[in-house]
Protein backbone atom coordinates (compact mmCIF):
# COMPACT_ATOMS: atom_id res chain seq x y z
CA UNK A 1 0.00 0.00 0.00
CA UNK A 2 0.98 3.41 -0.65
CA UNK A 3 1.35 6.46 2.49
CA UNK A 4 2.39 10.22 1.10
CA UNK A 5 5.31 11.84 3.31
CA UNK A 6 6.02 15.69 3.17
CA UNK A 7 3.95 15.02 -0.14
CA UNK A 8 5.90 11.73 -1.44
CA UNK A 9 4.44 8.76 -2.13
CA UNK A 10 6.16 5.74 -0.15
CA UNK A 11 5.41 2.33 -0.14
CA UNK A 12 4.83 0.83 3.05
CA UNK A 13 3.96 -2.62 4.56
CA UNK A 14 0.73 -4.07 5.67
CA UNK A 15 0.63 -3.17 9.48
CA UNK A 16 3.56 -1.07 10.05
CA UNK A 17 3.54 1.47 12.91
CA UNK A 18 4.03 5.05 11.84
CA UNK A 19 7.11 4.97 14.38
CA UNK A 20 8.69 2.20 12.86
CA UNK A 21 8.16 3.87 8.92
CA UNK A 22 9.26 6.78 9.16
CA UNK A 23 12.26 5.44 11.33
CA UNK A 24 13.23 2.95 8.27
CA UNK A 25 13.00 6.21 6.11
CA UNK A 26 15.59 8.21 8.78
CA UNK A 27 13.12 10.40 11.27
CA UNK A 28 14.28 9.82 14.87
CA UNK A 29 10.63 10.30 16.95
CA UNK A 30 12.05 12.72 18.90
CA UNK A 31 13.40 15.28 16.79
CA UNK A 32 10.46 16.56 15.19
CA UNK A 33 6.60 16.58 15.14
CA UNK A 34 4.25 13.89 12.64
CA UNK A 35 1.12 14.85 11.55
CA UNK A 36 -1.29 11.90 9.98
CA UNK A 37 -3.83 13.30 8.35
CA UNK A 38 -3.41 16.48 10.00
CA UNK A 39 -3.76 15.12 13.69
CA UNK A 40 -0.84 15.64 15.32
CA UNK A 41 0.58 12.48 16.51
CA UNK A 42 2.33 12.43 20.28
CA UNK A 43 5.73 10.63 20.21
CA UNK A 44 4.02 7.73 22.11
CA UNK A 45 1.11 7.49 20.03
CA UNK A 46 3.57 6.98 17.23
CA UNK A 47 3.95 3.23 18.25
CA UNK A 48 0.54 2.84 17.96
CA UNK A 49 -1.01 4.15 15.00
CA UNK A 50 -1.50 1.74 12.66
CA UNK A 51 -0.64 3.32 8.90
CA UNK A 52 -3.76 2.92 6.14
CA UNK A 53 -2.95 3.04 2.24
CA UNK A 54 -3.90 6.59 1.61
CA UNK A 55 -2.74 7.62 4.94
CA UNK A 56 -1.12 11.68 4.64
CA UNK A 57 2.00 12.04 7.03
CA UNK A 58 3.48 15.43 7.42
CA UNK A 59 6.72 15.30 9.37
CA UNK A 60 8.45 18.78 10.27
CA UNK A 61 11.06 19.95 12.70
CA UNK A 62 12.25 23.41 13.54
CA UNK A 63 15.00 25.25 11.75
CA UNK A 64 17.04 28.57 11.58
CA UNK A 65 14.17 31.66 10.95
CA UNK A 66 13.17 34.77 12.62
CA UNK B 1 15.35 49.65 40.39
CA UNK B 2 15.67 46.17 37.95
CA UNK B 3 13.98 46.86 34.55
CA UNK B 4 11.69 43.97 33.57
CA UNK B 5 10.25 43.61 30.39
CA UNK B 6 6.41 42.20 31.84
CA UNK B 7 4.89 40.36 28.59
CA UNK B 8 1.87 38.86 30.14
CA UNK B 9 3.64 37.09 33.32
CA UNK B 10 7.00 36.51 30.70
CA UNK B 11 9.07 38.91 32.47
CA UNK B 12 12.36 39.67 30.53
CA UNK B 13 15.64 41.67 31.51
CA UNK B 14 16.30 41.79 27.90
CA UNK B 15 15.12 44.05 25.37
CA UNK B 16 16.53 42.51 22.34
CA UNK B 17 14.97 39.06 21.06
CA UNK B 18 17.24 37.23 18.12
CA UNK B 19 16.11 35.33 15.34
CA UNK B 20 17.84 32.14 14.51
CA UNK B 21 17.55 32.73 10.98
CA UNK B 22 20.31 32.74 7.92
CA UNK B 23 23.37 32.60 10.47
CA UNK B 24 26.75 31.01 8.46
CA UNK B 25 26.82 27.78 10.61
CA UNK B 26 24.39 26.78 13.97
CA UNK B 27 27.26 26.33 15.73
CA UNK B 28 27.49 30.53 16.11
CA UNK B 29 24.06 30.69 17.55
CA UNK B 30 25.22 29.97 21.35
CA UNK B 31 27.69 33.09 21.20
CA UNK B 32 25.06 35.25 19.46
CA UNK B 33 22.70 35.09 22.11
CA UNK B 34 25.10 35.32 24.73
CA UNK B 35 26.72 38.56 23.07
CA UNK B 36 23.31 40.22 22.72
CA UNK B 37 22.12 39.28 25.86
CA UNK B 38 18.52 37.83 24.43
CA UNK B 39 16.79 36.04 26.55
CA UNK B 40 14.43 35.03 23.37
CA UNK B 41 15.51 32.97 19.89
CA UNK B 42 12.81 32.53 17.14
CA UNK B 43 12.30 29.46 15.23
CA UNK B 44 10.63 28.24 12.00
CA UNK B 45 8.71 24.67 11.67
CA UNK B 46 9.38 23.38 8.03
CA UNK B 47 9.13 20.00 6.79
CA UNK B 48 11.71 17.21 7.61
CA UNK B 49 14.75 17.34 5.69
CA UNK B 50 14.86 13.37 5.27
CA UNK B 51 18.14 13.72 3.34
CA UNK B 52 20.14 15.56 6.36
CA UNK B 53 18.60 14.16 9.78
CA UNK B 54 21.00 14.92 12.21
CA UNK B 55 20.71 18.76 11.72
CA UNK B 56 18.55 20.29 14.73
CA UNK B 57 18.45 23.75 15.19
CA UNK B 58 17.15 22.97 18.65
CA UNK B 59 20.35 21.37 20.11
CA UNK B 60 22.24 24.87 19.45
CA UNK B 61 19.68 26.80 21.47
CA UNK B 62 20.40 26.84 25.44
CA UNK B 63 18.33 25.42 27.51
CA UNK B 64 17.70 28.68 29.58
CA UNK B 65 16.67 30.59 26.40
CA UNK B 66 12.75 30.65 25.57
CA UNK B 67 11.64 29.56 22.28
CA UNK B 68 9.62 31.58 19.95
CA UNK B 69 8.12 29.54 17.19
CA UNK B 70 7.22 31.78 14.26
CA UNK B 71 3.91 30.74 11.85
CA UNK B 72 6.23 31.52 8.78
CA UNK B 73 4.65 29.69 5.21
CA UNK B 74 1.50 30.33 6.63
CA UNK B 75 -0.28 32.25 3.94
CA UNK B 76 -3.69 32.74 6.07
CA UNK B 77 -5.00 32.17 9.22
CA UNK B 78 -5.88 28.38 9.14
CA UNK B 79 -2.52 27.41 8.33
CA UNK B 80 -1.17 30.18 11.18
CA UNK B 81 -3.06 28.08 13.96
CA UNK B 82 -1.88 24.97 12.15
CA UNK B 83 1.74 25.70 12.26
CA UNK B 84 1.15 26.97 15.91
CA UNK B 85 0.04 24.02 17.35
CA UNK B 86 2.50 21.89 15.36
CA UNK B 87 4.99 23.77 17.08
CA UNK B 88 3.78 23.88 20.40
CA UNK B 89 3.59 19.93 19.87
CA UNK B 90 6.95 20.12 19.11
CA UNK B 91 8.68 21.52 21.83
CA UNK B 92 5.99 22.72 24.48
CA UNK B 93 6.18 26.54 24.45
CA UNK B 94 3.12 29.11 24.81
CA UNK B 95 4.82 31.54 22.92
CA UNK B 96 4.23 31.91 19.33
CA UNK B 97 5.12 34.50 16.46
CA UNK B 98 1.81 34.92 14.50
CA UNK B 99 3.39 35.48 10.52
CA UNK B 100 1.40 35.44 7.78
CA UNK B 101 2.26 36.30 4.64
CA UNK B 102 0.70 36.58 1.27
CA UNK B 103 3.20 38.73 -0.48
CA UNK B 104 6.20 37.43 -2.20
CA UNK B 105 7.73 40.33 -3.31
CA UNK B 106 8.07 42.78 -0.02
CA UNK B 107 6.94 39.88 2.49
CA UNK B 108 3.92 41.83 3.67
CA UNK B 109 2.19 40.29 6.78
CA UNK B 110 -1.19 40.41 6.14
CA UNK B 111 -2.84 42.35 8.87
CA UNK B 112 -6.16 40.82 8.52
CA UNK B 113 -5.28 37.40 8.38
CA UNK B 114 -2.95 37.83 11.50
CA UNK B 115 -5.97 38.91 13.42
CA UNK B 116 -7.79 35.78 12.55
CA UNK B 117 -5.11 33.88 13.52
CA UNK B 118 -4.89 36.00 17.21
CA UNK B 119 -8.13 35.13 18.50
CA UNK B 120 -8.42 31.32 17.64
CA UNK B 121 -4.64 31.31 19.42
CA UNK B 122 -5.25 33.54 22.21
CA UNK B 123 -8.34 31.24 23.37
CA UNK B 124 -6.46 28.43 23.43
CA UNK B 125 -4.15 30.14 25.74
CA UNK B 126 -1.08 30.98 23.90
CA UNK B 127 0.74 33.96 24.24
CA UNK B 128 0.32 35.56 20.62
CA UNK B 129 3.03 37.84 19.14
CA UNK B 130 1.51 39.14 15.80
CA UNK B 131 3.94 40.27 13.33
CA UNK B 132 2.38 43.49 11.32
CA UNK B 133 2.14 46.56 9.36
CA UNK B 134 1.82 49.35 11.58
CA UNK B 135 -1.58 50.08 11.28
CA UNK B 136 -3.91 51.72 14.58
CA UNK B 137 -6.28 49.92 13.36
CA UNK B 138 -5.56 46.09 12.78
CA UNK B 139 -3.20 46.54 16.38
CA UNK B 140 -6.64 47.53 17.62
CA UNK B 141 -8.39 44.59 15.90
CA UNK B 142 -5.35 42.14 17.57
CA UNK B 143 -4.72 43.91 20.86
CA UNK B 144 -8.43 42.90 21.36
CA UNK B 145 -8.19 39.65 19.80
CA UNK B 146 -5.96 39.08 22.91
CA UNK B 147 -2.35 39.43 21.52
CA UNK B 148 0.43 39.74 24.18
CA UNK B 149 2.55 42.33 22.25
CA UNK B 150 2.16 43.99 18.61
CA UNK B 151 5.52 43.17 16.41
CA UNK B 152 5.00 46.07 13.53
CA UNK B 153 7.87 46.07 10.70
CA UNK B 154 10.34 48.57 10.77
CA UNK B 155 10.74 48.55 7.09
CA UNK B 156 10.10 45.17 4.85
CA UNK B 157 11.88 41.41 6.52
CA UNK B 158 15.43 41.49 5.50
CA UNK B 159 16.36 44.96 3.87
CA UNK B 160 18.07 46.35 7.10
CA UNK B 161 16.56 49.50 5.99
CA UNK B 162 15.40 50.87 9.51
CA UNK B 163 12.54 52.31 10.70
CA UNK B 164 10.78 53.80 7.93
CA UNK B 165 7.50 53.13 9.40
CA UNK B 166 8.46 55.40 12.21
CA UNK B 167 5.51 57.39 12.35
CA UNK B 168 3.23 54.84 12.50
CA UNK B 169 5.00 52.83 15.13
CA UNK B 170 5.16 56.20 17.36
CA UNK B 171 1.33 56.37 16.62
CA UNK B 172 1.03 52.42 18.08
CA UNK B 173 3.33 53.18 21.38
CA UNK B 174 0.82 56.27 21.80
CA UNK B 175 -2.08 54.41 21.25
CA UNK B 176 -2.17 50.81 22.17
CA UNK B 177 -1.43 50.33 25.66
CA UNK B 178 0.65 47.12 24.80
CA UNK B 179 4.35 46.42 24.28
CA UNK B 180 5.40 47.60 20.69
CA UNK B 181 7.96 45.04 19.65
CA UNK B 182 9.82 46.28 16.20
CA UNK B 183 10.42 43.36 14.36
CA UNK B 184 11.81 43.07 10.72
CA UNK B 185 13.63 45.69 9.16
CA UNK B 186 16.05 46.84 12.08
CA UNK B 187 19.17 46.93 10.09
CA UNK B 188 21.64 48.92 12.51
CA UNK B 189 21.96 48.97 16.10
CA UNK B 190 21.49 52.83 16.14
CA UNK B 191 18.14 51.72 14.43
CA UNK B 192 17.53 49.54 17.86
CA UNK B 193 18.54 52.35 19.95
CA UNK B 194 16.39 55.04 18.37
CA UNK B 195 13.58 52.14 18.85
CA UNK B 196 13.78 51.92 22.36
CA UNK B 197 14.47 55.94 22.58
CA UNK B 198 10.48 56.59 21.02
CA UNK B 199 9.58 53.86 23.51
CA UNK B 200 9.28 50.49 21.70
CA UNK B 201 9.44 47.62 24.43
CA UNK B 202 12.07 45.49 22.64
CA UNK B 203 13.22 44.79 19.42
CA UNK B 204 13.61 41.62 17.49
CA UNK B 205 17.05 41.40 15.47
CA UNK B 206 18.01 38.56 12.76
CA UNK B 207 19.15 39.79 9.26
CA UNK B 208 21.29 42.61 11.04
CA UNK B 209 23.41 39.95 12.90
CA UNK B 210 23.65 37.19 10.69
CA UNK B 211 24.14 39.25 7.74
CA UNK B 212 27.55 41.20 9.23
CA UNK B 213 30.77 39.94 8.35
CA UNK B 214 31.04 39.43 12.51
CA UNK B 215 27.87 38.37 13.91
CA UNK B 216 29.16 38.53 17.26
CA UNK B 217 30.35 41.58 17.47
CA UNK B 218 27.35 42.76 15.76
CA UNK B 219 25.19 40.97 18.61
CA UNK B 220 26.97 42.84 21.32
CA UNK B 221 27.08 46.13 19.45
CA UNK B 222 23.11 45.71 19.28
CA UNK B 223 22.78 44.83 23.18
CA UNK B 224 24.62 48.14 23.53
CA UNK B 225 22.60 50.40 22.05
CA UNK B 226 19.35 48.52 22.99
CA UNK B 227 20.62 49.40 26.33
CA UNK B 228 21.47 53.03 25.66
CA UNK B 229 17.84 53.43 23.98
CA UNK B 230 15.99 51.71 27.04
CA UNK B 231 18.23 54.32 29.48
CA UNK B 232 17.49 57.49 27.77
CA UNK B 233 13.74 56.97 27.09
CA UNK B 234 13.56 56.23 31.30
CA UNK B 235 15.68 59.37 31.83
CA UNK B 236 13.59 61.49 29.46
CA UNK B 237 14.67 63.63 26.89
CA UNK B 238 15.20 68.08 27.36
CA UNK B 239 13.32 69.98 25.42
CA UNK B 240 14.78 70.60 21.73
CA UNK B 241 15.07 74.97 21.22
CA UNK B 242 15.05 76.60 17.82
CA UNK B 243 17.71 79.21 19.51
CA UNK B 244 20.96 77.80 21.26
CA UNK B 245 21.15 78.16 24.58
CA UNK B 246 24.63 78.48 26.14
CA UNK B 247 25.87 75.42 28.25
CA UNK B 248 28.75 77.39 29.94
CA UNK B 249 27.79 80.94 31.45
CA UNK B 250 27.75 83.93 29.18
CA UNK B 251 29.19 86.06 32.25
CA UNK B 252 32.17 86.96 33.75
CA UNK B 253 34.29 86.56 30.49
CA UNK B 254 37.80 87.94 30.27
CA UNK B 255 38.33 92.02 29.57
Amino acid sequence: MKVKVNGQEKEVGQNVSAANFLSSIGFDKNSGVVECNLKILKTEELDKVVLKDGDSLEVLRFVGGG
Amino acid sequence: MEDILNIQGLELKSRIMIGSGKFPNNSLIPEIISASGSEIITVAVRRFDFGNPKENIISFIPKNIKIMPNTSGARNAVEAVRIAKIAQAACATDLIKIEIITDNKYLLPDNYETAKACETLAKENFKVFPYMNADLSAARDMKNAGACAIMPLGSPIGTNRGLEAKAMIEILIEEIKLPIIVDAGIGKPSHACKALEMGCAAVMINTAISSSKNPILMAQAFKNAVAAGRKSFLAGFGETSKAAKASSPLTGFLE
